[in-house]
């Protein structure tokens, strides 16, 4: 088997290689590669969003689901009225302006018990006349009724709010509580004034 | 069919091939003296390489035991399994790997540009550095020094050879590449270009990154998954197209199909090849964009392997003959059918879907073996075959143990490659059902285990043959040297017939 | 394959002078492509998440992730020399998430919420359940819109329902987290072993699950006796190079009881490994990866199992046990 020697090959030309014309075909496959890679990417990318990680999406999602708890979103809701509609007389604060009238909100005995049945008749009606909050006494000012300006659900909220502000800790109001609320005073036509609410008999009081 | 009797075994002239090119420019050097030149930096890169492939895949074999035994040789910590794996793979991916496709890198640069190697001294040295710094990464990991970055286990000071005996290379190969005498450049070239340029940039880049600077918290995953894409990708692959594209026209005869094909493969593969390797970072905790850019540039990845087929394809047409009768053209094609297979693999296993069930599993580490062992090493034996006799001007001592080499290793990679593959799936589907105790998932991927062992086996008796193959070619290289050196020194002439004859010996 | 043109250019130039010809050409796009590679996925993930900071957790102000002790340090060391992450990943996955429906509070108008219940489909007998054992969870596996229409029923007057997150994967039903682990949650480590292979258990969230300290010494020096049964036993190699032992005197009771008739004492490097173990965690509700946070009793909180290292205040201490880990 060795009759020719090992190393004959001076003959070994070097491969060669064809020309086959340009390819269009693979650049059109390319194009299609790219494109189909771009929006992959653009789908699973999560907007290249370094807090969006396998399996989530968008970091909206993740956003959308944070524990919430519905009342904590029903008291950001209700400060979006109550900067609105309130907050011109009672202050951010929450404790109110003697110049306007308006007494204080944070602390006060009518904002903060179990049952809301009173404060929800005043922002629903307004208020007339003397009342003591606080030990002080406040009374020559009105406020205004609401019952045409804002709907259950900005009362329950704003009240939610409230009720959980500046210190007050108490349950959150819902819009089936206002909308009863409503629909028993429909009849009621001026404000309300303190006599007529103390005739309102809170739940859990004795 | 006479395995031996074939030409490109090193016994006997190929006949040119039609050519369609323009004539080479003046000055090429004839093959003869080509390879005449690169015959001992090569012959040395070529026998550190074999050596540690065989050691890499003896502590494989230990592993495979290991998995489906735990208390095998588990009472030393550097035989434990969570040394012996890095230090099996540093061995095949540096060890083997790497510095085998050094020396056809060499030999390839030397005769596509018809020049005979020069700078025989710096790349002795390089060869030297490089394996005293395999070594002492090696001992490094089995010591506990291990970086605990996958493919970059190996401390500082083994990285810092490993680079210097890199760059030293580096230079020379550049410096080959720029004193060619041919203007055309064959496709392979580019690919090798492109290897030699990126080991050097991500290497030092991944290490740098790593281990002497690094960056925050799972940065570092990202910084390592980058460098495990771009060292299989865009150093490793490259290699073995270079070989595959060499010599596929070389061993049929007939010229490459298209050249414009071989440009896009290689631009797509350059662009799609370093962002590949973070499909592994798929559900992992990185942030999600960066997973799914690994998923659309493995998919992407398929582009290159298309072209890729279609080239090799078209150049083998009608050349089944050669198939037949030509063991290296069977290596050779072999590697580039796992080069397929692990590709389009590596894309169905990027997708969330299919992540989520074989990740974590052994379907994972049965794609690496397949483009490891199947694809590159294939490739690389094929390319040594050829080689070896040629520069070493001896022919193959032992034709028939290239036999046993073809039959174990295929043989051995497909049973590790299903073993590991079927075992992975059925592990995947029990690990995602949590009814399942984990114990039981661990129990169930024995057999499997077990199967993937018997493969290891194989492949390692495939490679001792090789590896004794070579040893034996070359003893009858330094044979006439040391009866020089004996004559010389000691004026002892021992009598020279037993290799002679020997040399002439039986089938 | 569509031909434009074939051999040589229309224009008879020779070969050698095209741009792949061209080495110095070649090179610029060689470092083009590496550019481009290094811009995209070092550059920018370094400017995402190369600087990121501990966060603090909004429910409890604390910084996570907090540093470890010094011997859990050095376990980290131990951990990566001895190649742990060759078999056990370090990252928990999770495929989605749904939605569980709780009762948080009953209120006082049973026969009402009760009614509706019904209405809703619970069975009779759980809705008695329910409202006896309140908070208790009523459906689960709801999306997010479908749970909340359910919960807007249900609350009325004090009867409060609750919408809970479930995160979903079989990682978080084996018990190996309750939550997708995220990058703010490795910020501390390195090297960062995420790993890539399991023959054992992910360990991201080891520390929540450890049993204890001599559990774990145990399992270290011999895993076949802590984990599985005859028939299945634990494929972890037995680490007892950690570990000295000597015989037994006369009278003397082992510390470890590991093996009979010897004392076997472990070494420093298996003390700060079982340190590292027990640090591992990665449960904090982070902003990114929320972790389920169901409605709690009023009542104070069952104290934590004994052996349990107290966990990290989540918002809600008192959660409901995860599911049984199954190792």
């Amino acid at each position: 088997m060795n009759e020719r020697p090992n190393n004959p090959q001076d003959a070994e030309a070097e491969p060669t290689v064809r020309r086959s014309g340009f390819p269009v075909l693979v650049l059109a496959a390319l194009s299609v590669v790219l494109y189909w890679g771009g929006m992959y990417v653009i789908d699973f990318g999560g907007d290249a969003d370094a807090r969006v990680h396998y399996p989530y999406r968008s970091f909206k999602q993740i956003d959308d689901y944070q524990p919430k708890d519905a009342d904590a979103m029903a008291a950001a809701k209700g400060a979006l009225v109550y900067s609105r509609i309130c907050l011109a007389c009672h202050q951010a604060d929450g404790n109110g302006s003697r110049s306007q009238n308006a007494p204080p909100l944070a602390g006060s005995e009518w904002v903060a018990p179990k049952d809301p049945s009173r404060i929800i008749r005043i922002v629903l009606h307004g208020l007339s006349g003397p009342i003591k909050v606080k030990g002080e006494d406040w009374g020559t000012g009105q406020m205004l009724a609401w019952k045409e300006t804002l709907t259950d659900e900005d009362i329950a909220h704003v009240l939610t709010f409230v009720r959980n502000s500046w210190g007050n800790k108490a349950l959150a109001v819902k819009p089936e509580q206002v909308a009863k609320i409503r629909k028993e005073t429909a009849g009621h036509q001026s404000y309300m004034t303190v006599p007529d609410l103390e005739k309102v008999v809170l739940l859990g009081t004795p | 069919m006479n395995v031996s009797s074939h030409p490109n075994l090193g016994h006997g002239p190929t006949e040119p091939p039609p050519t369609f090119t323009p004539s080479p420019a003046e000055g090429r050097w004839s093959a003869a003296q080509i390879d005449a030149s690169c015959r001992w930096p090569v012959l040395l890169l070529f026998a550190s390489a074999l050596a540690w492939l065989v050691l890499g895949s003896l502590l494989q074999f230990i592993i495979a035991i290991k998995l489906h035994a735990a208390g095998f040789l588990a009472d030393s910590p550097w035989l434990t399994l969570g040394r012996l794996r890095p230090a099996a793979m540093d061995c095949f991916l540096y060890g083997f790997a790497s510095q085998a496709g050094m020396g056809v890198l060499l030999w390839l640069f030397c005769r596509l540009g018809g020049i005979k190697l020069v700078l025989h001294w710096p790349l002795l040295v390089a060869g030297k550095v490089w394996n005293i710094g395999v070594t002492v990464g090696f001992l490094g990991i089995l010591l506990g020094y291990s970086t605990g970055f996958e493919w970059l286990e190996m401390p500082r000071a083994a990285a810092s050879l490993l680079f210097l005996a890199f760059a030293l290379f580096g230079l020379v190969a550049v410096v080959l590449f720029t004193l060619r005498r041919q203007n055309e450049l064959f496709p392979s070239q580019w690919f090798l270009l492109a290897g030699l340029f990126w080991f050097a940039w991500s290497y030092s880049g991944a290490n740098f990154l790593t281990v002497v600077n690094p960056v925050r918290g799972s940065f570092q995953a990202v910084v390592n998954a980058w460098f495990t894409g771009s060292f299989l990708n865009l150093w490793l692959a490259p290699i073995a197209f270079a070989g595959v594209l060499y010599f596929v026209p070389r061993l049929t005869g007939q010229p490459l199909f298209s050249r414009e094909l071989a440009i896009f493969a290689f631009w797509t593969q350059l662009g799609f090849g370093s962002f590949a390797g973070l499909s592994s970072l798929v559900e992992s905790p990185v942030p999600r964009w960066i997973g799914s850019v690994g998923t659309a540039a493995t998919v992407g990845l398929l582009l290159p392997l298309a072209i890729n087929a279609l080239n090799w394809h078209r150049t083998l047409h009608g050349n089944c003959q050669a198939w037949k009768t030509d063991i290296i053209l069977r290596f050779v094609l072999f590697g580039a059918g796992c080069y397929l297979l692990q590709g389009i693999l590596g894309a169905v296993y990027a997708t969330p879907q299919v992540a989520a069930i074989i990740g974590f599993t052994y379907a994972g580490v049965g794609k690496t073996f397949l483009t490891l062992h199947g694809f590159v090493a294939m490739v690389l034996f094929g390319c040594l075959y050829y080689i070896v006799p040629r520069v070493a001007q001896v022919a193959w001592p032992r034709p028939g143990w290239i036999r046993v080499h073809w039959v174990c290793s295929v043989a051995g990679v497909g049973l590790v490659f299903l073993g590991l593959t079927i075992g992975g799936i059925v592990q995947g589907f029990k690990m995602t059902d949590p009814q399942v105790p984990f114990p039981s998932v661990v129990k169930g991927t024995i057999m499997f285990v077990g199967i993937s062992t018997l493969g290891v086996l194989s492949v390692l008796v495939g490679q001792i043959a090789f590896l004794g193959n070579f040893a034996l070619l070359l003893q009858r290289v330094l044979q006439p040297l040391y009866q020089m050196v004996l004559v010389e020194c000691c004026g002892y002439a021992p009598d020279a017939t037993p290799t002679v004859a020997k040399a002439g010996g039986k089938p | 394959m569509l031909r434009i043109r074939s051999g040589r250019d229309p224009y008879g130039r020779q070969s050698g002078r095209e741009t792949m010809n061209n080495g110095p050409l070649l090179f610029l796009g060689i470092l083009a492509s590496l550019a481009t590679s290094f811009w995209g996925l070092l550059i920018a993930p370094q400017v995402q998440i190369g600087q990121q900071q501990p966060a603090v957790i909004e429910a409890t102000g604390e910084i996570y992730p907090a540093a470890r002790s010094g011997l859990a340090r050095q376990g980290a060391e131990i951990y990566r020399s001895l190649g742990c992450v060759e078999c056990h990943s370090q990252q928990v996955r999770q495929t989605g998430v749904n939605f569980d429906l709780w009762l948080a509070e009953p209120g006082t108008n049973r026969a009402e919420l009760s009614a509706t219940l019904t209405r809703l489909g619970v069975a009779s007998a759980e809705v008695a359940r329910a409202i006896e054992q309140a908070p208790a969870k009523l459906r689960s596996g709801l999306t997010q819109v479908e749970a909340q229409t359910i919960a807007s029923q249900i609350t009325n007057g004090d009867a409060k329902a609750q919408v809970v997150l479930a995160n979903l994967g079989p990682d978080i039903q084996r018990g190996w987290g309750r939550r997708v682990t995220v990058t703010q949650d490795y910020l501390g480590d390195y090297p960062v072993q995420l790993g890539n292979l399991r023959v054992g258990p992910d360990l991201a969230n080891y520390g929540a699950r450890s049993p204890g300290l001599p559990e774990i010494l145990k399992h270290l020096y011999a895993p076949q006796m802590v984990v599985g049964n005859a028939t299945k036993p634990s494929m972890m190699p037995p680490y007892r190079f950690l570990f000295t032992k000597r015989k037994l005197r006369e009278g003397e009771t082992p510390t470890l009881p590991v093996e009979l008739g010897y004392e076997v004492t472990p070494k420093p490097e298996a003390e700060a490994l079982a340190a590292y173990l027990m640090s591992l965690r990665a449960d904090a509700p982070l902003k990114e990866a929320p972790v389920p946070n169901p409605p709690t009793k009023s009542a104070p909180a069952p104290a934590p199992a004994p052996g349990q290292p107290a966990p990290i205040p989540a918002p809600t201490s008192a959660t409901p046990p995860p599911p049984t880990p199954t190792k």
